[in-house]
């Protein structure tokens, strides 16, 4: 491998740690076509470089964040039971699907999640407001904002539809190898009343989860190309590690209008895929 | 909540030796693969992982700092397994192991 490529991984991998810090993604929508489409490498290694990546965007910004308590520990190892699983039902039934129309079908969920982010506000709730299966399970959190001192205790709604919806993303992800940050964080802070730092922040913590099963399946392979994996995985770590410190001089509504954009650029590409103009996302 | 201070300072060092490690490992082995000539770049199988470090393959260092990196989601759910036991909290002692669970599973039917 010349300089030259090194170099273009590095930052490739740089630009996802960073955004996929801020945003709670993976970064494998950054990874994967600037590996294939800007630096011509295969789909497979690709795949397999974006999967170290993604964990390496979730370990590195989620040191910080559960530091200091933006991660919702709990909320986040529910929610993985029904990612995971979604994950594996996904993947059992992908076969059967038609992926062009599942991609399509994705957009169209993006396009509504991207109109909630840009138009609505944040709702967030004190635990004792909560009536009903809030009080069933318990996921309440607290953190101090450093951007103006304050401290957020939130409670956290409608766990079962929460569940139900991370169960629907671990399938898109299964499906179609996206998705795992993408809808994750607009349910957990839409639907299920988290504030954005700490949805996108749990959604971090949550994504090294999802992307483990595939590891471990790439490494006993051999499908990895180390030194490809290894810039990948560096260039992200430290991305992540520069981006989950910008959090603190962001608010919450910039966070979910920079959300909202990323959301509709993806569902551009999810419809490019679906109409087979695309095929590396 | 005392429970979520001491959650979040045990899973926060988990995962800090996690990214030291694995960035220390992988960084090494790709600054030690530009100046050391005469192994390749591609995979070593895992079973002699640990004899190609030691005969000085970079490439061996990387992959290492990898399987550290991989490693260490999976620590961090063990180590809320442990935390959830000792606070005898048996509802979340369920969810652990079903994350533990699924990942396996899917790992098992080659997903």
């Amino acid at each position: 491998m010349d300089a030259m490529t090194a170099v273009g991984i590095l930052l490739v991998a740089l630009v996802a740690g960073v955004l996929g810090a801020l945003l709670g993604l993976g970064g494998g929508i950054i990874v994967i076509p600037g590996l294939t489409l800007a630096l011509g490498f295969g789909m497979q290694e690709a795949i397999g470089a974006s999967l170290m990546g993604v964990i390496a965007s979730s370990t590195g910004a989620a040191v910080r964040y559960v530091h200091q308590g933006y991660v919702n520990v709990r909320l986040g190892m529910l929610l993985e039971t029904a990612t995971t699983t979604g994950a594996i039902l996904g993947a059992l039934v992908a076969v059967y699907l038609d992926q062009d129309w599942l991609a399509i079908l994705f957009a169209g969920v993006l396009l509504y999640s991207a109109y909630h982010m840009l138009t609505k506000r944040e709702r967030v709730y004190r635990p004792e407001e909560l009536q009903g299966e809030a009080q069933v399970l318990d996921l309440s959190c607290t953190y101090v904002d450093p951007k103006d001192g304050q401290e957020v205790c939130y409670g956290v709604r409608r766990y079962r539809t929460g569940l139900l919806a991370s169960l629907g993303a671990g399938g898109l992800s299964g499906l179609l190898g996206v998705g795992g940050g993408v809808i994750k964080v607009p349910v957990m802070n839409a639907c299920m009343c988290v504030p954005m730092k700490a949805a996108t922040a749990t959604s971090n913590f949550m994504i090294g989860v999802t992307a483990l099963a595939g590891a471990i399946i790439y490494v006993r392979y051999g499908y990895i190309e180390p030194v490809l994996a290894g810039l990948t995985a560096l260039g992200v770590l430290v991305g992540a590690v520069a981006g989950s410190r910008l959090v603190n001089y962001t608010g919450g509504r910039s966070l979910r209008i920079i959300f909202g954009v990323v959301l509709l650029l993806v569902a551009m590409l999810m419809v490019l895929k679906g109409l087979g103009l695309l095929e590396v996302v | 909540m005392p429970s979520q201070e001491r959650m979040n300072r045990v899973i926060h060092k988990v995962l800090l030796v996690g990214v030291v490690a694995s960035m220390t490992l992988i960084g090494a082995g790709l600054i030690l693969s530009i100046f050391s000539d005469g192994h390749s770049d591609d995979w070593v199988e895992l079973g002699s992982l640990w004899g190609s470090i030691m005969q000085g393959n970079p490439i061996a260092l990387v992959e290492l700092g990898l399987l550290v990196l991989i490693a260490t989601p999976l620590l961090r759910i063990i180590t809320a397994l442990v935390l959830f036991t000792a606070e005898r909290d048996y509802r979340f002692i369920l969810i652990s192991l079903v994350v533990l669970g699924m990942v396996s599973l899917a790992v098992i039917i080659d997903i």
